[in-house]
């Protein structure tokens, strides 16, 4: 099992949820992570981080009156 | 309405509309204001379904959407506030690939947002320059790819990496001075100095 934790591992993570690991990579990243506890751990605070901020950044709640009104625009007049 | 805008409306609902609410999101982080969003967004609606023969069924209409709010919110609001142009001083730069500038953000202390009601990430986020926000939103947010980012706002793949690469690093500074300001203070670094001092 390896514990190593350097720069090319760190900037894999951000690759990885950047989806910018092709499928292959990918796999070859998971085997990785999971046989390398420090890796591990930073791999999983960078995922709780990023669902964290996902899920604390402001939303819109009321789309469904705006909805209905740009399809009874388009219904209305099609062309436009 | 005639057979051909009904087929069209039939593909608008399937592909076009389930994405509403992330436009309207988009839309309220480039504006800060309910009713612009509102009106962006309903543009940007009215103007795929005007265009949209030039939609390729089944790619990804996600993107396609995001690059027309994108391109409105430009035409529009930008000139309409009168608002100088973002200086894009990273882009001043030259850009090197092989420098390979990722930034994440495992480093940051989780207890942070623990504490945090909501309105602190989007405080921070919304105190960042548009361009910078941007490019956080589409990426860490709604989940583009840099290629898809790169396509939505008009900037080479490289741009969108060196961008995101300071703008993640500037969200995070923000984020760490309102740690300290609630009383966390990141002694890590510190530890380490001290440690290395003792030895």
């Amino acid at each position: 099992m390896e514990d190593s934790f350097n720069d090319e591992l760190s900037k894999k993570i951000v690759q990885y949820f950047d989806h910018q690991l092709n499928p292959e990579d990918e796999k070859e990243f998971l085997l990785q992570i999971k046989n390398n506890p420090a890796g591990n751990t930073a791999f999983m605070k960078e995922k709780h981080i990023r669902e964290k901020l996902k899920a604390n950044v402001h939303r819109s709640s009321h789309t469904h009156a705006l909805g209905a009104q740009i399809m009874d625009r388009i219904k209305k007049y099609p062309g436009q | 309405m005639d057979r051909k805008s009904k087929t069209a409306q039939e593909r608008f609902d399937k592909e076009f509309f389930p994405h509403l609410e992330a436009l309207h999101n988009f839309a309220f982080h480039l504006t800060y204001n309910e009713d612009d969003a509102d009106d962006l967004v309903q543009e940007t609606f009215l103007k795929a379904f005007r265009f949209i023969d030039k939609y390729e069924e089944g790619t990804n209409a996600k993107a396609w959407l995001f690059k027309i709010l994108k391109n409105a919110y430009i035409n529009q609001y930008r000139k309409e506030s009168k608002r100088p142009i973002q200086v894009d001083y990273e882009e001043s730069a030259v850009y090197k690939e092989e420098d390979g500038q990722y930034s994440s953000y495992f480093d940051l202390r989780e207890e942070i947002f623990d504490n945090m009601m909501g309105d602190e990430v989007s405080t921070a986020m919304n105190s960042l320059p548009e361009d910078f926000r941007s490019v956080i939103w589409l990426c860490d947010i709604e989940g583009f790819s840099y290629e898809e980012i790169a396509k939505i706002i008009e900037i080479p793949i490289g741009t969108v990496r060196s961008r995101l690469f300071r703008a993640r690093n500037m969200l995070k500074e923000k984020l760490k001075a309102y740690a300290a300001s609630i009383g966390y203070k990141d002694i890590r670094g510190e530890k380490s100095k001290l440690n290395k001092e003792e030895e």
